[in-house]
């Protein structure tokens, strides 16, 4: 989850992740088939929730351009 | 005197970092393009640009999504686009965009880039700083953006066992574009100035899901048959061998293991056999009676993702 720290974090406290360890792999893999269309429905409406980013950057990069 | 200090240790470890690249993408089948990472070759014809810099596949995509909203708000920006690894460079080099192999960070290298590109801007996606670049940058008053900027705690430990370095380097950053709270904290716990730094989350999540290949999704569905299927996503061999011991236990469930590097597939299908799981590559073709399918393809994620009942991300378990 290294490269994911930040999203992993928001989708867990959305209710879309499930964090495990290799020890309770099989009850955790039990736990999300239980419970897979809630966490998909949690998961899409998480990333909807948080999309409009490019627009932000693209607005703070043009305004570091010299000259614009 | 840090950076002089890291200058000279790179500069002696330069016939290492050679051998290591070569050695690598050689053993992937790719060319190793030691003379561009050297810097011999300054892209043509790219004065006033502005400079994109990907490390890699991931980065490459976010900086094309970024490159594609820039040119849509302003036409005349030239972009120049960077890449470390081959995967970054493929997908570039397939896009609309000039595109040109990172070099090694050295100075000498940067003066002539910055010389002959005079770049408007130098945005770094995500996470890719380099001590030399930056200071180059900042004394030719080139602006250094890090944008979709990502920084983990790990990833803060490790720039502060050299923060000889990496605080110089970290407080040059222009403007710092952070996905999310954690990542801005950790920005400016490692130099960058507050008013440098926002929070604008991540264009990964701009980005539209990828493309099924129907072709593909059908035969990975008529393989799983009414099985349930676990995927085992972005794989490292640590947990290619929790899995494998995993679904040996559980001959019921189908296992899906994608590798973070395809090139592994024929050494997972070996650990397979080893531990007598009956494997076989999707390069190579599926085979009905095999309990465990390994991802060694590209372009197909769409259809490994879309046919699964459980993701697992790997590397997420030591």
């Amino acid at each position: 989850m290294h490269n994911f720290q930040a999203i992993s974090v928001g989708l867990e406290a959305a209710g879309a992740l499930l964090r495990t360890d290799a020890e309770h792999l099989s009850q955790a893999i039990d736990e999300v088939l239980a419970k897979a269309d809630v966490m998909g429905r949690a998961a899409n409406a998480w990333v909807e929730a948080n999309r409009g980013s490019t627009e932000l950057q693209v607005q703070a990069i043009l305004a570091q351009i010299p000259g614009r | 005197m840090g950076r002089h200090l890291y200058s000279l240790l790179l500069l002696l470890c330069t016939p290492l970092l050679i051998a290591h690249v070569v050695r690598k993408y050689r053993r992937e089948n790719q060319d190793p393009m030691v003379s561009h990472r050297l810097g011999v070759h300054v892209p043509d014809q790219m004065e006033g640009c502005v400079w994109i810099h990907a490390c890699s596949l991931g980065e490459a995509k976010v900086g094309l999504e970024l490159a594609r909203a820039l040119i849509q708000h302003d036409a005349s920006l030239r972009i120049l686009m960077t890449a470390t690894t081959p995967a970054g460079l493929g997908i570039l080099a397939n896009s609309e965009f000039t595109c040109h192999v990172f070099p090694w960070d050295f100075s000498w290298i940067w003066s002539r880039w910055l010389s002959k590109l005079r770049p408007k801007a130098l945005i770094v996606i995500e996470t890719e700083l380099w001590p030399n670049l930056v200071d180059a940058c900042h004394k030719a008053s080139v602006p250094v953006i890090l944008a979709n900027g990502r920084l983990s705690d790990q990833s803060v430990r490790g720039y502060e066992r050299f923060v000889w370095v990496s605080r110089p380097m970290w407080s040059k950053v222009s403007r710092a574009l952070m996905q999310f709270d954690g990542d801005a904290h950790n920005a400016h716990s490692l130099g960058v100035p507050a008013h440098a730094i926002s929070e604008v989350g991540s264009i990964k999540l701009d980005q539209s899901a990828p493309q099924i290949s129907r072709e593909r999704a059908n035969q990975i569905t008529d393989w799983k048959q009414d099985n349930v299927l676990i995927c085992l996503m972005s794989s490292h061999a640590d947990d290619d061998a929790l899995f494998i011991d995993w679904a040996q236990q559980h001959p019921d469930l189908r296992l899906l293991i994608v590798p973070r590097h395809p090139v592994r597939g024929l050494e997972i299908k070996t650990l397979a056999d080893e531990h007598a799981v009956d494997a076989c590559q999707v390069s190579k073709g599926i085979l009905d009676n095999a309990q465990i399918l390994i991802g060694d393809t590209f372009g197909d994620m769409g259809a490994y993702l879309s046919a699964s009942d459980v993701i697992v991300i790997g590397g997420s378990f030591s």
